[in-house]
């Protein structure tokens, strides 16, 4: 089954990889309203980035679900990193409001001139939307997203495991076949 | 006898024991519509038994007081259990021998057996009501229907036990409450905590299936003279 | 449904019918009431005259939810049978103060239950419920995430876990003088994968390492994978199927990936349980390979000859412990008993034992929820007493939240006793030959002469007589030692010294421990200094499970001896320096 297909040029590849613990341009973090790193990925991003991070955070105080702010990186392999206020735990219009994240997350890298971004299994895991789920309105919002046009050369999304990846494989070729 | 007492032998009864078979069968089907969680593992523990074996012993279990550490420690009211639900046996048995089998209580032996259980059982309701009223942990789980069950038994086994003679020579009335309550008992159990023992099968055959398959079952017990 | 109901309670009851199963059903459906169950638990036995903590009356907080949903007579007439829903997301906090406050799933009630009904298994489906709408401990809510995102429950990077590795690795290799001493990672087709709990990793890396020696004299063939590593499974505690499914899967998935042949499970009760049991469940993944837990390992080599262990190593009065998980979810109580047997001189049994022990008090994840710590710690007496009544010095358990469980009441309880692990004790007991012994043991610290050379470090503590035994020990290492004995002058002396190491003591009247580690994490200047807690008291745990800050570097409990002090302090040291390599 294919990992990678182009939209408008840009390529959209899946990756089974740590996303905190990748080269790239930018990578998209699930956070929290109160755009605290917590545990998880925001540890990761806490030993390996840094204090710098969670310091850059502070201008930007809280942000409501949907909406997405960026900082540095620290010392991560990444440069930036996009914190994306997604919703969580079978919370109200969770569909609609997981593509407004990845829409905003998109739109962010866009105004700051980023042409790499990867995403994670995007609210799944710990936040519990379903991987299937999850696959679903990831892909399909990203594709959109680039139909529409985009400066974004490459999107990646960073899967942990077998687990999150064979989904996610699943829905790309589904999406390739039609 | 009068028409009102045949009636309350026969008809009565017979309708009231349709209800409950109509009622338990929906209430099995009910339970089965529920799947059955699936075990892949291999069996754990020292080897030497087995669901199936954990099956039997869960099932057995209520005759072996030592097997738990709660009927171990508490054989008051572990003793309690078992002449309670004698008394229930009893009770429900005589039933059936007043209507089909009546000459059996010429016999004063069964007589007196009957009234024993029954009249233990019906001492044991009224200390298992005042246990229930009385133990702030017993009210603090105890539910209307608790209650009702526990008096609806004990009245129903004070009915039963002056009823074991089957004798209408001082009036029919005593026999007559009896049967009209063990009509309302059994239909009304499906729909109460009395319907415990449909479920009994079940709850011990999965716990034990489970545990025996985990080398838990049988419990492996530790020789109390060890501890001098 | 009522639209007065608050969207998370909905979700709740939604989910609810989607979890039953028929042995839940049943559960819920046979209780009467009987109160033989009340007895058996050991909050009840703490806490005499009040009924809250009684089995069958924390069951009726998740059955009412069954009995006016699911149930006919409480969807008819709920006030006859106690049927009740719920409607706000107070009700749902509520809920979660009794499934995760009020019980640790020790299954404890379950086996004293004439019908049979497995209140623990519904307790954890009542957890997962809450979870899924995001109402549980901020610790569960730390650790579930570090266990989805980061591969365990301690949030141990990869490039944490391989360095100790290697660490423990270099330190075997000196000790033995045979590079075959190392922990292989990552080899193909070993007959044995080696997983562990993370906080050996973290807080316990000896246990790694006893684990390693036991491995290499007995010749086995042996790997330690580089991910999927973890062996605990949180999932079981939270009620996460999802999460338990996952975690156990990566074990699984990478077992295979290397071609492993049997997986052994280190000592700790849930892992074994998540990974030998119910992880298959989860995951509904069928093993083409075997697995089994490290005391068995470590029988087997003993019974087939290949080491050798002498029990007068370990003279001490010894007592042990069983884990729930192990004796009542996977029968594991025999094994320990033999083991212990052949590497202890003075084995003494604690009563009840075996299946009908009570609970450490430290499972069910009740580690992690430091909001409960007064009330687990009340509970903890019942067990204070079982371990006392013994009069051993040790109390084995082959568990690691065991261990942290009852180091927690021997401290809070003043009994003066120690925890260890049938792994400690089997390397205490193993007998070396001859050409393996390149470093006698007792020469350790004169052939690591000047370890600590170049490194400055900070003792923090209010006891002066404990700053001049740790100061005295890091000295004769090579350490230059500056000290502080109240919180205020710790964070001074750190500022103007910049230690590259603060050993911190977390009970320190005034500006306590905690207090001066949180500010430490949170000063610009100080939060890159790695800090060892050296303490015994439960309130570490809120700094390891909720994490406000980054968690410490290392803790040690008091009373400490050289041995611990300079293991943790080296550890740290060393591998912060492997790390800025």
């Amino acid at each position: 089954m294919p990992d990678e297909l182009h939209v408008n040029g840009t390529s959209l590849r899946l990756l089974k990889a740590d996303i905190t613990d990748i080269e790239v341009d930018s990578f998209v973090f699930y956070a929290r309203e109160d755009l605290s790193l917590g545990s998880g990925y925001g540890n990761a991003i806490t030993m390996r980035g840094g204090p710098s991070v969670q310091e850059d955070l502070k201008e930007f105080g809280e942000r409501k679900v949907t909406e997405a702010v960026i900082t540095g990186a620290g010392n991560m392999k990444a440069k930036h990193i996009i914190h994306a206020v997604g919703p969580k735990f079978q919370e109200e219009d969770l569909p609609e409001k997981l593509r407004t994240t990845i829409i905003n997350a998109l739109k962010l890298a866009d105004e700051k001139g980023i042409t790499q971004i990867s995403f994670p299994a995007m609210g799944a895991g710990f936040y519990g939307v379903p991987l299937e789920e999850s696959a679903e309105i990831t892909l399909s919002t990203i594709m959109e997203y680039l139909k529409n046009g985009s400066k974004i050369q490459e999107v990646i999304i960073s899967l942990l495991d077998t687990r999150e990846y064979i989904p996610f494989q699943k829905k790309l070729n589904s999406i390739q076949k039609s | 006898m009068s028409h009102l007492l045949h009636f309350a032998e026969h008809t009565l009864q017979e309708v009231a024991l349709l209800i409950m078979a109509i009622v338990y069968t929906t209430r099995l089907i009910w339970l089965m519509r529920f799947k059955a969680g699936k075990e892949r593992q291999a069996n754990t523990g020292k080897g030497d038994t087995s669901s199936r074996k954990g099956i039997i012993y869960s099932w057995a279990n209520i005759a072996m007081p030592w097997a738990m550490e709660s009927s171990r420690k508490k054989f008051f009211l572990y003793s309690q259990f078992v002449i309670f639900h004698l008394g229930v046996v009893a009770a429900i048995g005589l039933s059936f021998i007043i209507p089909y089998a009546p000459q059996l209580l010429g016999s004063q032996v069964l007589v007196a057996v009957l009234q024993v259980i029954i009249g233990a059982a019906c001492l044991i309701g009224a200390y298992r009501i005042i246990r229930r009223i009385a133990s702030n942990y017993m009210r603090a789980i105890s539910s209307p229907d608790d209650y009702f069950s526990l008096v609806l038994l004990t009245v129903w086994f004070f009915f039963a036990f002056w009823s074991v003679p089957n004798n209408t020579s001082g009036g029919e009335t005593i026999l007559l409450i009896y049967f009209f309550m063990t009509a309302f008992f059994l239909i009304y159990v499906p729909f109460s905590k009395i319907s415990h023992y449909l479920y009994y099968p079940f709850t011990r055959y999965y716990l034990g299936k489970t545990l025996g398959k985990r080398g838990v079952y049988p419990v492996r017990r530790y020789s109390e003279e060890a501890r001098s | 449904m009522n639209s007065t109901r608050s969207h998370k309670a909905q979700k709740v009851l939604e989910r609810m019918g989607k979890k039953l199963n028929r042995q839940i059903v049943g559960s819920f459906a046979a209780c009467v009431h009987c109160g033989m169950c009340t007895d058996s638990c050991h909050y009840v036995l703490a806490n005499p005259g009040d009924p809250t903590y009684a089995p069958a009356y924390k069951a009726d907080k998740i059955r009412k939810l069954f009995k006016r949903h699911f149930d006919w007579t409480g969807r008819v007439i709920p006030w006859w049978v106690n049927a009740k829903s719920v409607y706000t997301d107070e009700e749902l906090e509520e809920l979660k103060d009794t499934v995760f406050g009020k019980c640790t799933n020790c299954r404890r009630c379950s086996i004293n239950c004439p019908m049979g009904v497995d209140f623990a298994t519904f307790n954890r489906m009542a957890r997962g419920l809450l979870v899924s709408v995001g109402i549980m401990p901020e610790g569960v809510a730390v650790v579930s995430k570090d266990q989805w995102e980061i591969g365990n429950q301690m949030g141990v990077l990869k490039e944490d876990y391989i360095d100790t590795l290697e660490w423990l690795s270099e330190e075997l290799v000196d000790e033995f003088g045979d590079p075959r001493a190392a922990i292989p990672i990552d080899k193909k087709n070993a007959d044995i994968v080696y997983s562990i709990n993370p906080r050996e990793v973290k807080y316990d890396p000896r246990t790694i390492s006893d684990a390693a020696k036991i491995f290499y004299l007995a010749g086995a063939n042996w790997t330690m994978p580089s991910e999927g590593w973890d062996m605990t499974n949180f999932g079981l505690f939270s009620g996460d199927d999802d999460l338990g499914g996952a975690v156990a899967r990566r074990l699984y998935e990478k077992v295979e990936e290397l071609g492993g042949k049997k997986l052994v499970i280190s000592e700790c009760g849930h892992g074994y349980r998540s990974t030998r049991c119910e992880g298959q469940n989860w995951a509904q993944y069928d093993l083409n390979f075997e697995m089994e837990s490290s005391v068995t390992t470590m029988l087997r080599y003993i019974h087939e000859g290949r080491i050798k262990v002498d029990k007068s190593s370990n003279t001490d009065p010894v007592t042990f412990h069983d884990s729930c998980n192990n004796a009542r979810s996977c029968g594991l109580t025999e094994e320990p008993r033999e083991l212990l047997n052949l590497v202890a001189e003075e084995f003494r049994e604690m009563y009840p034992n075996r299946a009908e022990n009570f609970c450490c008090t430290g499972g069910g994840g009740a580690m992690s929820m430091s909001e409960y710590t007064p009330r687990r710690l009340k509970s903890a007496k019942i067990k204070a007493d079982q371990l006392a009544a013994t009069g051993a010095k040790y109390v084995v358990t082959s568990c690691h939240n065991c261990v942290d469980g009852l180091s927690d009441l021997i401290k809070h309880y003043k009994l003066g006793m120690k925890v260890t692990q049938l792994v400690n004790l089997v390397a205490e007991a193993l007998v070396v030959p001859e050409k393996e012994t390149a470093v006698p043991v007792e020469e350790i610290p004169a052939a690591a002469a000047g370890p600590l050379d170049g490194y400055k470090i900070l003792v923090v503590d209010d006891e002066p007589d404990f700053v001049s035994f740790a100061s005295a020990i890091l000295e004769d290492h090579g350490a230059s030692v500056v000290n502080a004995f109240n919180g205020n002058e710790a964070l001074e002396v750190a500022r103007r010294e910049s230690p590259d190491l603060i050993t911190l003591d977390i009970t320190m009247p005034g500006k306590d421990g905690k207090q001066v580690f949180e500010s430490m994490r949170k000063d610009p200047q100080l939060k890159a200094i790695p800090v060892c807690i050296i303490t015994g008291q439960p309130e570490l745990r809120k700094l390891i499970y909720d994490r406000s800050v980054p968690p410490p570097n290392g803790y040690i409990d008091k009373p400490i001896s050289e041995e611990s002090l300079m293991r943790n302090v080296r550890k740290i040291l060393e591998i912060k320096q492997k790390a800025t390599k």
